[in-house]
């Protein structure tokens, strides 16, 4: 399946296809079993095709960012379609096809394996990865997800096909929660808020003394919906440490092979994934 | 037509003998052409014809013919 993915992306946009070869073929057979896993998510040869177009558009898009990012230095905030299941299904797959995302996901994963989950809550739902995982690592835990879009619940409730899985569609600072929880999942959200600070207090307020937050977001990486421009990865830590949360252990990916003296200069995007507890 | 300004640009991008470009260049033969490279290659372009590509020339253009091409119809010449 992972084969005929990678064909039907190569037919569209050779250039993707050049980087997911060069990738895929130094990932192992763990790699192997995720990427079948997560590709059962698509159930016949049109959804699988789907999947590839909406890969290829979210490319697209990103790269037109990048370039609009390159010469002005600020985030387009060019906003997405009102049909966003394709942004969501192309997101989806980048954590199987772009090294970073792929990275943070394992990093995720050994966490799961280092923890005891029996209240979950993810913000930002987006396509139900993170969630999933923990519902299979932990079945009896209580999972609930937010998010203000209709179409990520919808794309999260068909991921996670789970029936203790509680969806809220609501924004996260009003949504009503009021129990605290012993694991927070924070995946690629802070990018897309204004109110940075507001997510991380409530986020705070609402985990128990003992818990843990997943947290990922960017530094330089302008996408369509990305709002809160990070410059640096300096900026997300004290962003952190102000909400009186401290770094258990983290991850700093630069997307490109570039000397980290260079990372600001030449506008680099870095991925960036923590575990977080309270301060 | 000269076209060893184009290929000068090129040459520049992926760090290779301008002398080794011709109408076979592609994504293919140019080990160096990754995803960084491609979106310095459309910044130079549009830098150095003073021209903007659509968002789907920006994909379209993974060969030295395609690349001369959207330059001529965009700049009007080489």
């Amino acid at each position: 399946m992972l084969t005929r993915l990678i064909g039907l992306i190569a037919a569209q946009n050779p250039l993707q296809a050049k980087r997911i070869n060069t990738f895929v073929k130094q990932q192992d057979a763990d790699y192997q079993a995720f990427a079948e896993e997560l590709l059962s998510f698509f159930q016949s040869e049109q959804e699988l095709a789907e999947a590839a177009c909406a890969y290829n558009r979210v490319c697209m898009e990103l790269l037109c960012e990048q370039i609009q990012f390159y010469k002005t230095g600020v985030y387009s905030l060019k906003g997405v379609p009102e049909d966003t299941r394709y942004y969501t299904i192309g997101l989806l797959l980048s954590y199987l096809f772009w090294p970073n995302h792929y990275k943070m996901f394992c990093f995720f994963k050994e966490h799961l394996d280092s923890i005891n989950i029996k209240r979950c809550l993810e913000v930002g739902v987006g396509h139900g990865l993170f969630a999933s995982e923990v519902v299979q690592h932990f079945p009896n835990s209580s999972v609930i997800l937010v998010d203000s879009s209709g179409t990520s619940i919808q794309v999260a409730k068909e991921m996670l096909n789970c029936p203790q899985a509680r969806f809220i569609h609501s924004d996260y600072l009003t949504a009503p929660l009021e129990d605290r929880f012993d694991f927070i999942i924070m995946g690629e959200v802070l990018e897309h808020v204004s109110d940075v600070v507001g997510f991380l207090k409530r986020t705070h307020q609402l985990l128990q003394p003992d818990g843990t937050i997943f947290l990922s977001t960017c530094a330089n990486c302008p996408a369509i919906d990305h709002v809160y421009h990070f410059h640096t990865i300096d900026e997300i830590r004290g962003l952190i440490q102000d909400t009186d949360l401290s770094i258990v252990r983290e991850l700093v990916l630069p997307a490109e092979d570039i000397p980290e003296d260079k990372w600001q200069e030449e506008l680099v995007t870095i991925n960036y994934c923590a575990i977080l507890e309270r301060g | 037509m000269d076209e060893t300004r184009l290929k000068q640009v090129l040459a520049g991008i992926f760090d290779i003998d301008v002398e080794t470009i011709d109408e076979t260049t592609s994504i293919n033969t140019v080990k160096e052409w990754d995803s960084l490279r491609h979106l310095y290659l459309i910044l130079a372009l549009e830098a150095e014809y003073d021209i903007t590509l659509t968002e789907e020339q920006t994909i379209e253009i993974l060969s030295y013919p395609l690349i001369k091409a959207v330059v001529q119809e965009k700049a009007g010449g080489l």
